[in-house]
């Protein structure tokens, strides 16, 4: 698993249960609103986590959600960084899933990642 | 009717139904099997799912949403999707999500004439 201190982080969600995707979300979208971000980029956060949150339940049962705020560049343009951390049983082919691979098996599965991918960068 | 997670509206042959909560997996799931229950019990023949007041779809959800208008266009019933918000089309556009089978218009009214004109 990935080293993360929790302290680091605005935001520690567990994901454990169903439920969890729609806190999760819920909570993003508080984050997102209260840092300025606009609607687009709100709803974009938002649904980003919810993904993020609903492949952990799937696949790994349970894991956690890191969410802080970030400054980047010289400008001080202001980010959120998500992590999304679980013991699953990874994914085989990284990029074959992100070139969206995993479309044929169920559609609904290969869309998320490739979103993540274009969104923020990596995974 | 038991396990009902959304109150609907029936008019004419036609189901509306808005959706005023937050929409986990376990919800979504339980409204396709009302929805296609209440098809069969109410002699439905146009779903209208009204979403102006939902916030965030994400692709499991939009995924349940357009396999639940599949089902129900199995059924004899068309289903359209009314009142999705800017950020939410932009949102599910961007990831690639496409609504299949599922007919969409501006709002109920747009909806009703849509389901008129389909029959």
């Amino acid at each position: 698993m990935l080293d993360v201190n929790p302290y680091d982080y605005d935001i520690v969600l567990k994901i454990k249960d169903e439920n969890d995707i729609a806190v999760s979300r819920q909570m993003a979208k508080n984050f997102a609103q209260k840092n300025n971000f606009s609607l687009a980029d709100v709803t974009k956060i938002a649904t980003a986590v919810s993904e993020l949150a609903r492949n952990i339940y799937r696949y790994a049962k349970e894991g956690y959600i890191y969410i802080r705020k970030k400054e980047i560049g010289s400008d001080k343009t202001v980010a959120i960084e998500i992590i999304a951390c679980d013991k699953g049983p990874g994914i085989e082919n990284v990029e074959l899933a992100v070139m969206g691979g995993v479309y044929n098996i169920r559609a609904e599965f290969g869309v998320g990642f490739v979103w993540h991918k274009e969104a923020h960068g990596q995974l | 009717m038991r396990n009902r997670v959304v109150p609907t509206i029936k008019l004419y042959d036609y189901l509306i139904v808005p959706i005023q909560i937050e929409l986990d997996d376990a919800t979504v799931e339980k409204l396709q099997l009302q929805l296609l229950n209440e098809i069969s019990e109410k002699n439905i023949k146009g779903i209208i799912i009204d979403v102006s007041m939902v916030d965030v779809i994400d692709s499991y959800i939009s995924f349940v949403l357009s396999e639940t208008a599949g089902m129900a266009k199995a059924m004899g019933c068309y289903t359209v999707i009314c009142g999705i918000q800017p950020a939410v089309a932009l949102t599910l556009a961007q990831m690639g999500v496409r609504l299949r089978d599922i007919f969409t218009a501006r709002n109920l009214e747009d909806a009703i004439d849509m389901l008129n004109n389909l029959e």
